[in-house]
């Protein structure tokens, strides 16, 4: 008894993971609004995109990207639709901007950094 | 009665660390050792009885122990009340705080007559971390605090820490973390010495070496223990996930990295001790910056099992105290470590020197995107995200490089070669490269450029150690001594830690590249295919586990011959004490490929969502790390050599 109990308060409601029926008829339409939902952040979740998350308003989300997708949006607007509308934090490939210019800009100034200091550590040798 | 001991044994230590800290500052050599003696012991075993207190307190499910109340229940199976006293933050400090105890016992044994000093100011350093930590756990997060009334039951804890994978993952890596403080405290003591004989300071590094590589060695097998655990409870067929959790745990793993492989070229080349003592230094730190940033709940992530701010700023003033003082030591006393020696690029040290660089490179991108976000924050009260796009953009080109130069290595001798023998001795290898590149992608049957990369670097990496051990064998037995020192000796350590890399890189490129996903609405007596197999959803059942409920679908998979290969039981589980769910993958796994399958909603009438993936080469990751593993505990065998003229 108590064991049927469970099973139908845990496991008969719906809910709202990636559901087939999401899912675009047009494979091109629907690789692209896939990859999509992987670069944004599932609001409610933790550090989860909104592919993977089960939350109700990760499903809105993955059916609004859809439904843009498919009516001819391009990626950058969708991407810029979805940052206006909830900030940037939503976005899990910080945009290139004035705020976010030392995380995009730093690494490659740490790999010229790093070829002079072998340079220099080549040159001062040979010197020796 | 059990906890009030524990409780007492963590005074003890205590007392046992304060005694070595103060002892080690005496000028009377003798009294030193025999206090340090003492110390070192008592340190050691009354740390282990605290930690063994609270094992008993959660076997016997002691209640009146607020921290077992907290994080454990009656109904628990005995593994998981044990593997619980490190899955919480207060148990897992007394590990952290045994570990150090570990280590500090170790480098009491290196004591002999000539380390005198050197063994006595490590003690001392690592005297004062343990103090800092055991203040830490007395002051902020004290495990055998109690509770009165007596709950009648505890409250149970996370089920998806509820898993033998997870269960060893926090004390290897554990382990890692907390041997980088060994190599932390020699390096102080080297910056502290008085000797200014470059010969007697190489000896000293030696001593580094068996502990360096043991964090490394347990950091790398800790942390595949946690992709292997995210791999199959995730339910995503992902294995990394760039949380700032994971990347906690890969900065220091870097270092260490470049710090094994730099310790290598002091002792035969004499050369990068200054970067030693800096890298040892930083390895350190960023393990304890690493703690912070998960303890001090500062960044939203699933790991995140405490949200104090007390404990936050305790160990944030801490690592400002040790961060000052030893990198105020290493820019004051350095100096006399700096070589002026020829290092050019085409031999093994200039290998090292490069593979070194770009660790470094690596970790500090890896540092940048994970504190970002922190920063933006606190600056512009933006909230923004550094996620996996970021770091897949970043980290994987710089990682190239390394990989390319990794692979030509153990092909270069320890001085200088020139560029066209260079070329001709890795004629082999670029036929071998060729080959095999394009079995591999016949194999898979399409063209990606990332998997391309990836089988190039794998090719690349192991035929470099085929051929460089051809060459060897056929040198030994032709010409023995007269080569020897034109082809570098390979270590069998080396050797297998590398292939464990081309292995690993071969997993890992193939799991991701070439994997296959099917997400479909599954009635059951419904199939279907993927890569060649014929999965059948057969039934699904309601099950009871130990403490938990679960659905089981029961999948029988069928290969191209219509011969049953596995059934599959995917699982939803439901633990209701604490109402969490959870779900469980089936994975079916082989040398060429892991068939997974995860159970999600649904009902009887539409059907249920299953996710089914086919992952090739899963495995390789696995084995590689093991390898890697392997290697670098022959490697900390051949080189511990405690003290045998002790005093």
């Amino acid at each position: 008894m108590f064991f049927t109990l469970v099973f139908s308060i845990f496991f008969l409601n719906e809910a709202y993971s990636v559901d087939p029926e999401e899912f675009l008829q047009n494979s091109k339409l629907e690789l692209r609004a896939r990859n999509i939902t992987k670069n944004i952040r599932c609001l409610v979740c933790q550090n989860q995109s909104i592919d993977e998350s089960s939350a109700p308003l990760a499903k809105d989300l993955r059916l609004l990207i859809r439904e843009k997708v498919e009516e001819g949006h391009p990626d950058s607007e969708i991407y810029k639709f979805l940052e206006e509308r909830y900030g940037e934090f939503i976005l899990l490939k910080p945009s290139f901007n004035m705020s976010n210019f030392a995380l995009w800009i730093l690494p490659f100034l740490f790999l010229f950094f790093g070829i002079y200091v072998i340079f220099l550590h080549n040159k001062k040798s040979k010197n020796f | 009665m059990i906890a009030t001991l524990g409780n007492f044994s963590i005074w003890l230590s205590l007392l046992f660390a304060f005694t070595q800290f103060v002892s080690s500052l005496q000028k009377n050599n003798k009294k030193i050792i025999k206090f340090n003696t003492i110390a070192a012991i008592g340190l050691l075993l009354f740390s282990m009885l605290s930690f063994l207190c609270l094992i008993y307190s959660y076997i016997v499910s002691d209640f009146s122990v607020s921290n077992v109340f907290q994080n454990s229940h009656t109904t628990k199976p005995l593994i998981y009340k044990i593997s619980a006293v490190w899955g919480n933050h207060e148990g897992s400090m007394l590990l952290w705080i045994l570990v150090l105890a570990i280590f500090n016992f170790f480098i009491f044994k290196l004591y002999n007559k000539i380390n005198f000093s050197f063994v006595t100011n490590s003690l001392k350093i690592q005297a004062f971390v343990t103090l800092g930590f055991l203040f830490f756990t007395l002051l902020t997060s004290n495990p055998f605090e109690k509770i009165f009334p007596v709950p009648e039951n505890g409250l149970g804890f996370n089920p998806i820490l509820q898993d033998p994978a997870l269960a060893i993952h926090p004390p290897l890596l554990y382990i890692g973390y907390v041997g980088f403080s060994a190599a932390f405290s020699f390096s102080v003591a080297i910056l502290l010495g008085k000797d200014k004989k470059l010969e007697n300071n190489i000896l000293l590094f030696d001593c580094m070496r068996p502990f360096v590589l043991a964090a490394w060695t347990f950091l790398t097998i800790g942390i595949a223990f946690g992709s292997i655990w995210a791999y199959y409870e995730l339910g995503w067929g992902g294995w990394w996930f760039w949380d700032p959790v994971e990347n906690a745990s890969f900065m220091p793993w870097l270092l260490g990295t470049a710090l094994v492989h730099s310790l290598i070229a002091v002792k035969k080349k004499k050369i990068l001790q200054k970067w030693v003592l800096l890298l040892a230094i930083l390895s350190f730190l960023l393990s304890v910056i690493g703690t912070f940033l998960v303890r001090s709940g500062i960044l939203t992530s699933v790991h995140a099992f405490a949200l104090d701010p007390s404990r936050g700023i305790y160990i944030l003033a801490f690592i400002a105290i040790i961060g000052t003082y030893s990198l105020t030591l290493f820019f004051l006393n350095s100096k006399k470590f700096s070589d002026k020696k020829y290092v050019t690029f085409l031999s093994r040290e200039g290998s090292i020197l490069i593979n070194n660089i770009i660790m470094i490179i690596v970790c500090a991108s890896v540092f940048l995107g994970t504190v970002y976000p922190l920063i933006i924050e606190s600056f512009t009260g933006n909230k923004i995200s550094v996620g996996e796009p970021y770091y897949n953009s970043i980290v994987v080109p710089i990682m190239i490089p390394a990989l390319i130069v990794m692979g030509v290595g153990p092909l270069l001798s320890w001085n200088d070669i020139n560029f066209t023998k260079l070329l001709k001795n890795s004629f082999p290898n670029f036929i071998f490269v060729f080959i095999n590149t394009t079995f591999f992608v016949w194999i898979f049957g399409s063209f990606n450029i990332f998997g391309l990369i990836g089988i190039i670097l794998f090719s690349w990496i192991l035929s470099n150690i085929i051929f460089t051990l051809i060459s060897n064998y056929s040198l030994i037995k032709s010409l023995k001594a007269l080569n020897k020192n034109k082809i570098p000796k390979i270590t069998n350590s080396m050797l297998i830690a590398h292939v464990g890399v081309a292995l690993l890189i071969l997993g890992v490129t193939a799991s991701s590249v070439w994997q296959k996903e099917k997400i479909i609405r599954m009635k059951t007596g419904e199939s279907i295919k993927i890569n060649n197999y014929q999965v059948v959803f057969k039934e699904l059942n309601e099950i009871k586990g130990e403490n938990y409920f679960a659905l089981q679908g029961k999948f029988l998979v069928y290969d191209k011959k219509k011969l049953l290969i596995t059934e599959l039981n995917p699982e939803n589980r439901i633990y209701p004490i604490t109402n969490n769910s959870t779900t469980e993958a089936a994975i079916h796994t082989n040398l060429k490929r892991d068939l997974y399958i995860v159970l999600g909603d649904g009902n009887s009438d539409k059907g249920r969502v299953i996710r089914i993936y086919y992952n090739p080469l899963v495995i390789w990751i696995w084995i590689g790390a093991l390898l890697i593993f392997m290697g670098g505990l022959i490697s900390m065998k051949n080189n511990y050599n405690p003290s045998k003229n002790s005093i």
